[in-house]
């Protein structure tokens, strides 16, 4: 696969889309906390890795290349402003009339079934450095080695946002679901 | 820290999948978008791309840049308050000619602006 994205081959990236796609979008979804947000991290993402990569030196390690361009964009969008909220129509992707009806259709009927999921939610209310430790540990299941790496901080600091992160997802997950079944 | 060593592995499994369960029905639909920017085939396609191709633009260069012009300016109007140019002025036609301090009766005045309050003393007497 990765030999087919350095000769610039369709059907390399179509595979790498299929294979990693879904994994990507929904962690981008717990760290964006946004589902068009999300998707906008995931094609980036992608944009990113087929542009570059020749970067990539170890191919075994292209998911963990991959999350990390990932994490880095989600950070990016936590505090980046766009030129196009400005020029929202400066995107490749503009919808034809049906597409738009089907995602929106798809966004309301995956809206309609998170409302009773209590953790994406417990998860998505946590402060974001909490989250991201959180998010990566438990649902990409990295060990804190790998996830200091990822974003670059000390494993010590990683630890305590963990068990910070995890004193506060209790709560908010007993909270979740209280309110669930209220 | 003690704390993340007690992390129990079922625990974190049990999260895993039920974080897993919760995001099953959300999936990557957007392969035609990343497909028309990497490979565009309009004209239009290329323009977007062109649009939207990334610059990456970095803060710190440029806040250096911006923190020495202001340094500069500081310093220029420092100098320029500690060495006024009180040897230069100007005369009605608008003309810069050098000014001259006298001393009269232990004080000190410019000598243009004396004489021109003596006339002007001697013209209302």
């Amino acid at each position: 696969m990765v030999t087919g994205l350095k000769n610039r081959d369709e059907s390399a990236l179509r595979l790498l889309m299929n294979e990693y796609g879904d994994i990507l979008l929904r962690t981008a979804f717990l760290l964006v906390r946004d589902r068009q947000a999300a998707e906008e991290v995931v094609q980036d993402t992608f944009i990113q890795a087929y542009r570059h990569i020749d970067q990539l030196k170890q191919p075994d390690k292209l998911k963990s290349w991959l999350l990390q361009i990932m994490t880095n964009r989600c950070r990016m969008k936590q505090r980046t402003w766009s030129w196009r909220h400005i020029f929202p129509g400066g995107r490749a992707d503009d919808l034809t009339a049906d597409d738009e009806y089907a995602a929106s259709g798809a966004e309301e009927m995956v809206m309609k079934d998170l409302d009773s999921y209590a953790l994406v939610h417990a998860v998505q209310q946590l402060d974001y450095i909490y989250r991201e430790c959180i998010v990566l540990f438990y649902f990409q299941e990295m060990s804190i080695q790998e996830i200091a790496q990822q974003i670059e901080t000390r494993e010590n600091t990683i630890k305590s946002r963990l068990s910070r992160g995890r004193q506060q997802l209790r709560v908010l997950w007993e909270r979740e679901e209280l309110h669930d079944r209220a | 820290m003690t704390e993340h060593k007690a992390v129990n592995p079922q625990e974190r499994q049990h999260i895993q999948k039920q974080l897993q369960s919760e995001l099953e029905y959300i999936y990557f639909q957007g392969h035609e978008q990343v497909i028309r920017q990497t490979h565009p085939v309009t004209w239009r396609s290329s323009l977007h791309m062109i649009w939207n191709y990334e610059l990456e633009w970095s803060w710190k260069p440029s806040g250096i840049i911006t923190a020495a012009a202001i340094s500069a300016l500081a310093i220029l109007l420092t100098i320029q308050q500690v060495n006024p140019p009180s040897t230069v002025g100007t005369e009605g036609n608008g003309t810069p000619e050098k000014r001259q301090l006298i001393d009269i009766g232990g004080n000190i005045y410019w000598q243009d602006a004396y004489e021109r309050a003596v006339k002007q003393y001697e013209i209302q007497n």
